[in-house]
Parts: C-alpha cells; structure tokens; sequence
C-alpha cells in the first residue's frame, strides 16, 4: 500500500473525515474557469543572437493597456539583465547564500535600451532622455521609471517602440551562456504590472525573488545561426532559413513572460501528450532522460488538469541544460520549463522526475495564477511544492523522493523535514527580499509550506484539500491571486479551522507539537477509605475494592505552539490490544480515559503521522512507567550485519 | 547435512565469544550459544561448495575440530609442522572459520551499539519501537535524523572509531586463521589448537599491520591517480563529446584503476598468507626462535611478488569469484532487510539467522581463499 492510498484511506475511513467528496479524478469543482486572460501588455520583438559574442539585438512593439481604475502619468519598466551589471545591483548586493546561483558572474552581463519611443498617433515622444535608470544613492538599474508626456486615461492604449542590446552573462543564475549554449530569459523591457489602484508592482531583481507581469500576447521572431536548434514559449508559427541564418517566430496569448534557448548541441524528441505537442531538448547522451522526462509528462499532463483545470496551451518544451549550465535548469516560463539532473542518475532516485513535475506544475502556480512571486513568493513556489509533493506521491507511491538500495523516502517527508528548520525565525508570507537567507527562504517559501498544506489536508481530509485547491486554481485562473484569496478559499472549501490554522501557519510562524506526558494504569478499585453511610462509619479498605481483570488509568496528550490540528491518539494494552479516539487539539491539553481488562502498555499520539508539521515526532508517544518499551531490536540487528559485513570487507 | 562431531563441540569457542554479547535489555536478538551451534554445522558445508577445485583430502581430518576442546587431549606443540600446500584446505578448518565469525559476531554488536543505544533511546518508548523509522516515506526517521542535536555526530564518530579499531585488531584475526590453514599435527595434518593458532596470529600482528599499512597507501595512491586522471579526461572530453559521454569514459578509465587496485590487493593478500604462515610455521617447529618484523615482511613481499609474476592471474581469478559471491551474499543480506522492513519478532530472528550466515558464509569465502592463496604462494 503506498503512503498516499493510507493517507487517503485513513481521510475517508478515520473519525476525522466529514463527508467524504469522490475520489481524486472527481475533483473536478463546478467552478468557472476563463478561457483567456485580458489582453495587458503585449510585445511583438525581433531578437537577433550573436552566439560567439553572447549578445542579442532586439527591437519591436510594446502594447500596453491602462488596466487601471486611475490615470496613469509614468511606466515602470524592468531592465532585469542589469543585475548581473556590477556588483552594486541589488542582485549582487543581497548576502544570500543556501540559494541557487552565489557566483560572481566571470562575464558580467547588461541590457542597454536603445529606443524608447511613445508612438502618439502622427506624433513620436522620444522617452530615452526622461528615462530614470537609478535611484539616488543606489547604483541598480534593473527597475526604470519612464515618465509619460501625457496621461494615460483608464482603459486607453499606448504603443511603444523599443531597441536595445543585450550582453549575457556567463551563467549565474538561470539566464546567460555557458559556450555555445545560451539561455535567454529576462531579457527584453518588461513594463511592470499595473495594480487595480493605479500603482505599478515594480520592484529590483533581488537575488531570491522573481516576477510578476501583465497578461498579453508575445509574438517574438528569433535570429540564429542556422547550425543552432531553437527552444521559446509559443508554438512556431513561421520558419525560415537565410543567409546562414534560422529564423523562427513564435506566438502565444494568455501569458505573461517570454524566454528562449538556442543551443548547437541540442538532440530534440517530440512526443504528442494529452493532446500538447512536447519537445525536450537535451544534450547529447541524455536519451534515458529524455525518456523519464517525457514519462513524467505523461502522468503529469493529465493528472494536473484533472486537479486543477485542464493545461490550456498548445505546446511545452523541456530544456534540459548541460550539466556545466546546470544553474540554468529548474526554472519556469510559460510553456516552456528548464529540468536538470547529471547523466548518470538513477532510477529510483526520483530528482529528473521530481525538478520536471515541479517546474510543469509552475504552468499553474505562477503561469495561469500570476501571483506576485515578489512579495508572495510562497503563493507560488510554496503551492507549486505541495502540488509537485501530491504528484509525486499519486505517481510513486511512498518512494516518491527515494526509492533506492532500500531506502523508501517520500518527497513530502523530506519537504517536512526540512519545514521543522527556520519556522520560528522568520514568517513564511513575506516578501523576497525579506528572508535574512537563501536557506532560510527555501525551507519556509518551498517547503514549510507544501508541509502545511499537506498537514491541512491530512488533518481535515485529503479529498477536501483538493476540491480546494481545484476551487481555487479555476476560478483565479488568468488572475493574480493574493493570499487572501487562498486563505478564504481554504475556508469555505474546508472550513474556519483550517483557514485559521493556515494564515496562522503563513503569517504568524505558526507551529505545533504534539507529546504525551503521563501513561499510566492501575489494577481497578472502588473507592476506599471511610463513609458515612446510613448513620454508620463505614470503613473500606483497598484490598475490597478490587475489580478482579480491570485496569484503569489516563495519558495526558499535550499541545504545544499555537496551531490547533484535530489529531488521534492510539492506546496500547498489554494484552496487544488498540483503541484510537479523537482530540479536536482546541485545548492546551486532554486527558484520555483508559479502562480495560490489560494495563496500559503505551500511547501513541498522531500514529499516522498526519501532523506533518509536528515540531518533534519523537515525543509523541510514551510507555507506561514500569512497563516494558518495545526497544529497538531492528536497528541493533541491522547495524550488527552491516557492521559485520563493513569489518570483513566487500571482497574476501 | 551436519557431521555427528560439529555439533557439540563446535560451540565452544563461538559459545564463549557470544556470551559477552548477551545483550541486557533482552529485546534484541541475541547470540546466544545454540545459535552458534547452527553456523558452526554450516561452517563445515560452505567451504565444501568451494571444493570444486580440488578434490577433498581425507576424511580424518575432522578428528582436529576436537582438538583445543580437550586441552589434555591436544597434541603437544612440537607434533605441530607446516603443512604442505596439497594438504591446506578451509575445509578442514571449520573451527578456525567459526572462531572469525564469532568475533565478526562480537565486533558487530559493539560497533552497533552506539546506534542501537541511540534508537533505543529515542523510539524505545514508541508502540512499536523501533519500526516506526521503518515505515516507508521516512517521516519518522528524516525527522530523527534531522533532529538539531549533538547524537548523530557522536554516533557516527563512535561508530567509524570502533570500525577502526575493530579493523585493527581484525589483524589478529586473519593471522589467527592463517596459522590455522597452514599448520597441523599430526600425519593427518589436524586443526592446531586453537590457542596456538591464536599466540600465532597474535605474534603476527605488527608485520600484518605494517603490511596493510604499506598496500593501503599503494592503493589508495592508485586510486587517488585514477580518480585524478578519470576526472581529467572527463573535463579534456566534455567539451567535444558532451558530458554524458566524457562520464562513461570517466568511469571507464577509473575501473581500471580500480581493478589495479584489486590485483594490488590480491598480492597483498598472498604476502598477507605467507606472513602469518612464517610466524605460525616457525613458531610450531621451532617455538624459540623468532624472527625479526623486517624479516617476515621482505619475506611475505618477496613470496607475493615472485608468485604474482607466475600466478597472478589465477590468483585473481580465485579471488575474483570469491568476491563476487562475496558481494552477491551482501546484495542478499541486504534485500532480505529490505524484504522484512520494519517487522519485528519471528520475521526479525529469521532475518538475524541469515544475516549471520550470510556473515559466515563469507568468512568461509575468505578462509578458502586464503588457503588458495597459500597453496599458490607453495612452500
Ligand atoms: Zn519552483
């Protein structure tokens, strides 16, 4: 029986779980889902790649509409590739270190606009001269402001034309080349995303964060070198091959970013998957990957759209780096993903599966729910975590990390394991920009939450959490969903508990431990001692009180830290018998009855392990003074042989 | 399947070894005097699935699995010689094959014991013990693990200490085993006692341990070039061949190195048994006398080297397919734990009988290759 069927079972069997909604495949909620997203911002550009000096000219067309309630006077417009400038860009500055890419780049990398013209009917506003790269005191110039000679009323459009010069840096994190091989993401002039309130959500590259965007259509024709093979968001449109040159338009609506590759050592497999034309580019050498990429694909497509509504692009391309440009594998653009993983990994350690479905589920949790990654970058990340974790566990079973010379690991028991680290430090809901380090911003962005969200939906039924997760993933579809937007989700799919538990977990460093402090039974007796009973002093002694084959006594289950989970708590007999019975887990403490015809061996609080985010598994059970533990004669067993075949060597 | 006279005396000096690891708590399953009983029977079958190679001497060789149990009865040591290589088979040394096992059996339980002591610590009190941290997904043992705390690093420390330590003393052992196969008494060429074995592969230790010392650091250098230039034609490849390919090749180069490895390890081996024989052959026919360390080393080093230019493809051979048995057995051990999982009772003292004789087993494999490797290094 794999983790997940008991983790289901027990939701649909157990005391705890109300009425129970149908199966997995079911889950489907009769929720309205939008079939596109509003048309924001949208570019058509022209990029021409110069391989051998690692530069790409662009030019093109920015639409932008005024999504607004309020007129709008300036642009904000991200120049992200200047954070690999200098050491003075925020990128550079943060001193982040447990994160992906902590190099100082060997090539340093920039974006230089060219052009910025405001087309205004028969009149052309040159904005290249107004243009604010840099605050005062602050050499960043990954976050320009571009005042407008006019207002843009609500609703109005404007048209810009832009040029400019890219020079990628040598890989560092996520975009730049390593030889021939470039991956070109955050390169072009992105103007930021535009609130409700006439406020633009711009911000710098920092090292931790990443993006946010308006919606729109991205038509994008790329120039390469004819001996090169071409990866981008979009399917193609348009191929053609000049003057030595490959020339390849890709067009695509409904997203909001746009990267490519282009790469001479590319091998290419295309599979049709649940009707999405995959491509997987990979190095040479790479088959068996390819092949467990594509396999995870074939689970992944239709088991995410039948949770969370059906993947509404016509392609998906898998770029897996070489291994010397690993740092630009695992990252997420729309319909197009970067995996990773040496060559010689093997089955049953699930990495090459695990970093493809993770990156395929941020189609979702960041393409069609465009948070923003800035501020909550939990909403993406954190939900794309518990999202990738479900995958794994419906796909693998209880290996779903780990599967390999006897090992059996999930991948959300090691996600909980590393939720226990940080939780008291630092809140998971908070901006970027705001964890005091990499490591710190893992454990709680990625894994502490897809800890919670898992013990939410193992306290309060697995079955529920996805119907809510359902809810929510439709009906924001193509929107920017906020936590408040999960959170009331979560209460009115599942319940106040689990909402309260859920904010308290994000916003207030929630936490839990479970532990039991007493266990003890007695031979069974009436009271003793003198009465009063009829005018007479009656005097009774122990020894007559005795109820012959009775025991009774308690355990005592307390609740530490502030989080609220109902939780079971299993009591064990000497005789070998169990009986389970259910705490609501609102009181500080409970004190469980025990009465029976053995003593009371021991008592187990969460014997499922449905408290994932327990502070100390260790301290959820006790045995009865006085009564023998069970010991541990597996480990003695097992570390005597492997000790014994350690001293006599592998070999003779 | 078991010869009449194994059975009761075959325990003895398993017996006396085991006794000392009783263990207190009574949960564990403990080696206990009938349990050797059952290896020391087998003792005698596995080296007799070896026998292929040479057909088995005669059968009177067994009289001497009673020798040191009877000290009165023992031949005095002078009858003691060294034996000619046609007469030195493992098979005829039963006992000095359980001897190795039982003190396998004794180290394992103290190298053990610090992680044993750990987990019956933090998951005695569980229900179910110590199964909880092998319930598949890993909740409770990633947590355990994980847990911020100073045991791990004592455990692990502790433990490579005894490994270590063990590992040292193993060199009594070896020596032990080796006197063994190498002298008799008697016509009939009969197990020396058990204690002259041991005073043998006692005096042994420092020549068998500067030994180890030298071939170590032969081997590891090796290793250490191979693993140097593996990784060096990797990077000179990558560029050209893309880097799953320059990997394969990588490993390629590096199996070379370690196959070298493995031959350097052989010839150590045959100096190893020329050695422990010296000291043992010397020591039964002429118990006054005692060579130098020296001595015994550029002995044992001129014996390997003059038998590997002759021989030193057989001996790997012989070694070779001992070792894959070796490594076949370890890949059963380990599936048979896989297999149980964290149940315990019956299905746990089965898995603790085969585990044991799969520990057997491969002592008797190396006990056979040893006698190989005497009767190649001759006389
Ligand atoms: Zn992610």
């Amino acid at each position: 029986m794999t983790f997940l069927g008991a983790a289901t079972s027990l939701a649909a069997d157990g005391p705890l779980a109300l009425a129970g909604p149908p199966g997995a495949d079911d889950a489907a909620p009769d929720v309205e889902m939008a079939a596109h997203a509003p048309n924001v911002a949208s570019y058509t550009l022209r990029a021409k790649l110069d391989p051998t000096r690692h530069t790409v000219h662009g030019e093109g067309t920015i639409t932008w509409r005024n999504a607004s309630s309020k007129a709008v006077s300036e642009l904000w417009m991200h120049l992200y590739l200047n954070a690999f400038k200098n050491q003075s860009s925020v990128f550079m500055r943060a001193p982040i270190g447990g994160f992906r890419g902590g190099h100082i780049p060997s090539e340093w990398g920039s974006i230089d606009l060219k052009r910025l013209v405001l087309v205004d009917g028969e009149t052309r506003h040159d904005l290249l001269p107004t243009i604010e790269l840099r605050r005062p005191g602050d050499e960043d110039e990954t976050d320009a402001r571009v005042p407008l000679p006019r207002e843009v009323a609500p609703g109005a459009e404007i048209a810009l034309e832009v040029e400019w010069d890219d020079k990628l840096p040598n890989i560092v994190e996520r975009t730049g080349y390593d030889g021939s091989f470039h991956m070109v993401g955050q390169w072009f002039p992105k103007i930021a995303k535009l609130e409700a309130d006439g406020s633009f959500a711009h911000f710098p590259f920092h090292h931790l964060g990443e993006f946010y965007a308006d919606y729109g259509t991205y038509d994008v024709t790329i120039d390469v070198p004819d001996d090169f093979i071409v990866g981008a968001t979009g399917p193609v449109t348009e191929t053609r091959r000049e003057g030595g040159r490959l020339v390849e338009r890709h067009v695509q609506g409904d997203i909001h970013d746009f990267a490519w590759t282009a790469w001479d050592g590319y091998r290419v497999k295309k599979e049709t998957i649940h009707g999405v034309d995959v491509t997987v580019l990979a190095p040479a050498g790479y088959d068996d990957h390819v092949e467990r990429e594509l396999e995870t694909m074939r689970f992944a497509l239709p088991h995410y759209g039948a949770r969370y509504g059906k993947y509404p692009y016509p392609v998906l391309t898998l770029v897996h780096p070489p291994v010397t440009a690993s740092e630009a594998g695992g990252m997420e653009y729309p319909t197009l993903i970067t995996t990773g993983q040496p060559s010689w990994l093997p089955r049953g350690l699930w990495f090459v599966e695990g970093v493809t479905i993770h990156e395929f589920g941020h189609q979702y949790f960041y393409g069609l729910l465009a948070s923003n990654e800035d501020a909550w970058p939990f909403l993406d990340e954190g939900l794309n975590s518990y999202a990738e974790n479900e995958a794994m566990a419906a796909w693998k079973g209880a290996g779903s990390g780990i599967h390999f010379a006897g090992l059996t690991i999930g991948d959300v028991e090691a996600q909980a394991e590393r939720a226990r680290h940080f939780g008291h430090d630092e809140k998971i809901a908070q901006g970027a920009g705001a964890f005091a380090t990499g490591s710190a911003y893992g454990a709680l962005v990625y894994s502490r939450t897809a800890a919670l969200l898992e013990t939410i939906a193992r306290a309060y039924g697995k079955a529920k959490m996805d119907r809510a997760l359902g809810v929510y993933a439709r009906r924001f579809r193509f929107r920017h969903p906020t936590p408040n937007d999960l959170i009331d989700t979560i209460r009115a799919e599942i319940g106040p508990g689990a909402a309260d538990n859920l904010r308290a977990g994000l916003f207030d460093k929630g936490w839990v431990d479970y532990t039991i402090t007493q266990t003890s039974s007695h031979p069974s007796h009436g009271a003793a001692g003198m009465f009063d009973r009829d005018g007479k002093r009656e005097t009774i002694s122990p020894d007559k009180t005795a109820r012959p084959n009775r025991y009774d006594g308690s355990v005592l289950v307390v609740r530490r830290g502030t989080l609220r989970f109902p939780v079971e708590i299993e009591l064990v007999a000497t005789d070998g018998s169990r009986s389970r019975v259910t705490w609501d887990g609102e009181a500080e403490s409970f004190r469980v009855p025990y009465s029976g015809s053995a003593a009371l061996r021991s008592a187990i609080v969460d014997p499922d392990d449905r408290i994932l985010l327990d502070e100390h598994p260790q301290n959820n059970f006790a045995t009865a003074p006085g009564q023998a533990t069970a010991g541990a004669p597996r480990v003695l067993e097992r570390g005597m042989f492997w000790a014994a075949t350690l001293l006599g060597g592998l070999a003779p | 399947m078991t010869e009449p006279e194994q059975g009761g005396t075959g325990a003895v000096t398993g017996g006396e070894a085991a006794g000392g690891v009783t263990p207190a708590d009574g949960d564990i399953p403990a080696p206990t005097a009938t349990t050797t009983e059952t290896p020391a029977a087998t003792a005698t079958e596995a080296p007799a699935a070896t026998a292929t190679e040479t057909p088995a001497p005669s059968s009177n060789a067994d009289d001497a699995a009673r020798g040191d149990a009877a000290p009165s009865e023992a031949p005095a040591p002078s009858a003691l010689r060294r034996l000619e290589p046609s007469e030195i088979r493992a098979r005829r040394r039963p006992r000095a094959i359980v001897l190795v096992w039982a003190w396998e059996l004794a180290c394992a339980f103290f190298i053990a014991t610090p992680v044993h002591a750990w987990a019956r610590n933090v998951w005695g009190a569980h229900p179910d013990g110590d199964a909880a941290i092998f319930r598949p997904g890993g909740h409770a043992l990633l947590s355990w693990l994980g847990d911020e705390g100073a045991a791990l690093a004592i455990v692990v420390r502790s433990t490579i200490l005894a490994l270590a330590v063990f590992g040292i003393l193993g060199q009594i052992v070896t020596g032990t085993l080796i006197a063994s196969l190498a002298t008799g008494a008697g016509k009939s060429g009969r197990a020396p006692p058990t204690s002259f074995a041991l005073r043998a592969g006692s005096a042994s230790f420092f020549p068998l341990l500067a030994l180890g010392v030298v071939a170590g650091a032969i081997e590891g250098a090796v290793l250490g070039v191979g693993l140097f230039a593996s990784s060096a034609l990797d990077h000179a490849l990558a560029p050209r061949f893309g880097d799953a390919r320059a990997f394969t090749a990588r490993l390629a180069l590096l199996a070379l190195f370690v196959i070298a490895t493995l031959v350097i390890g052989v010839v150590a081996d045959l100096a190893r048994v020329t050695i422990a024989r010296d000291v043992a052959a010397a020591r039964a026919e002429a118990p006054a006398t005692s060579a130098s360390m020296l001595g015994y080393l550029r002995g044992g080093v001129v014996a390997a080297v003059t038998t590997a230019r002759r021989a030193v493809g057989r001996a790997s051979l012989a070694w070779g397919w001992r070792a894959a048995a070796s490594i076949a057995l370890i890949y059963a051990g380990a599936t048979a734990g896989d297999v149980t999982g964290g149940r315990g009772g019956g299905a746990l003292w089965l898995l603790f009988a085969f585990h044991q004789l799969v520990v057997l087993a491969r002592a008797a494999l190396r006990a056979s290759w040893l006698a190989y490797a005497l009767r190649l290094v001759g006389r």
